[in-house]
């Protein structure tokens, strides 16, 4: 990663510039249950964004959603989105990627379950987290 | 590790094993290069050079713990140079006793073929 100072300086200068812009890395254990939702959906488009190398401008270009949109929530603005509008956006994203298709309709099926007992909540939540630590499939299906 | 290029030259870059892996945008990270006289000196927007006086007087070990937050987080690159994505986020200072909780820009890089690898190129103060 040889840059040069001058390169260094002008990106030093850009992201003085877009300060506020920028996603804010921040502690989540105090954040509400809505909040950590609007989150994980925000970071949907994220994971979208750098499997494909594009930036929020590529992605506008994709979807036709705002690029200040689109760069309010990769860097994670989610005062700005209710869970809904996010969703709707997530939706957008869906008509050109498979997976996040397919993410939304387990998020559908997921909301339908009906109330499970509480040791079974625990199971299915303790299978879906090992699923996402190891992306092992067949660990869900132990759960 | 020193870059003996003039215009490249941004003092001592340090590698180090980081204490316990973490993951950042899905891919496990134990190495920091670690540019830790930029960080502490700064570029010179006049000379482009690094500037004589200190900013600050983080060690790499500090600039550990500021790579350490990074676990578990999913950041969009800002731009991306051949294999290279380039990434600026703001956080705050971890470092009990040097500007702690106070916002900070890091930037830094991560590189396609070396995934295990963060490059952090500099810290800005915020305030």
């Amino acid at each position: 990663m040889n840059y040069t100072n001058e390169e260094l300086l002008k990106r030093i200068n850009k992201a003085e510039k877009n300060i506020k812009k920028l996603s804010h890395i921040t502690d989540k254990t105090s954040l509400s249950t809505e909040d950590k939702m609007k989150l994980s959906l925000c970071k949907h488009f994220v994971q979208y964004a750098n499997e494909k190398s594009m930036k929020a401008i590529d992605l506008h270009k994709l979807t036709k959603i705002p690029t200040s949109r689109i760069s309010e929530i990769t860097n994670y603005k989610i005062k700005k989105y209710s869970v809904d509008q996010l969703i709707k956006y997530l939706n957008v994203l869906a008509e050109h990627a498979p997976r996040i298709r397919e993410y939304l309709l387990f998020i559908e099926q997921a909301v339908e379950v009906p109330t499970l007992k509480v040791t079974e909540t625990r199971k299915l939540t303790k299978g879906l987290r090992e699923v996402t630590e190891l992306g092992s499939r067949s660990t869900f299906l132990h759960a | 590790m020193a870059n003996k290029k003039p215009e490249m030259d941004r003092g001592k870059i340090e590698k180090i094993s980081l204490k316990r892996s973490i993951s950042f945008n899905g891919n496990t990270i134990d190495t920091a290069i670690i540019e830790i006289d930029h960080i502490n000196h700064g570029l010179n927007k006049k000379t482009r050079k690094l500037n004589i006086k200190r900013r600050s007087s983080f060690t790499v070990r500090d600039i550990e713990k500021f790579i350490m937050l990074l676990d578990g987080e999913e950041v969009m690159a800002d731009d991306y140079k051949g294999k290279i994505s380039q990434y600026s986020i703001r956080i705050n200072c971890p470092i009990k006793g040097k500007f702690f909780d106070k916002e900070f820009v890091m930037i830094f890089d991560t590189h396609y073929d070396k995934e295990q690898e963060i490059h952090t190129i500099t810290l800005i103060p915020g305030w």
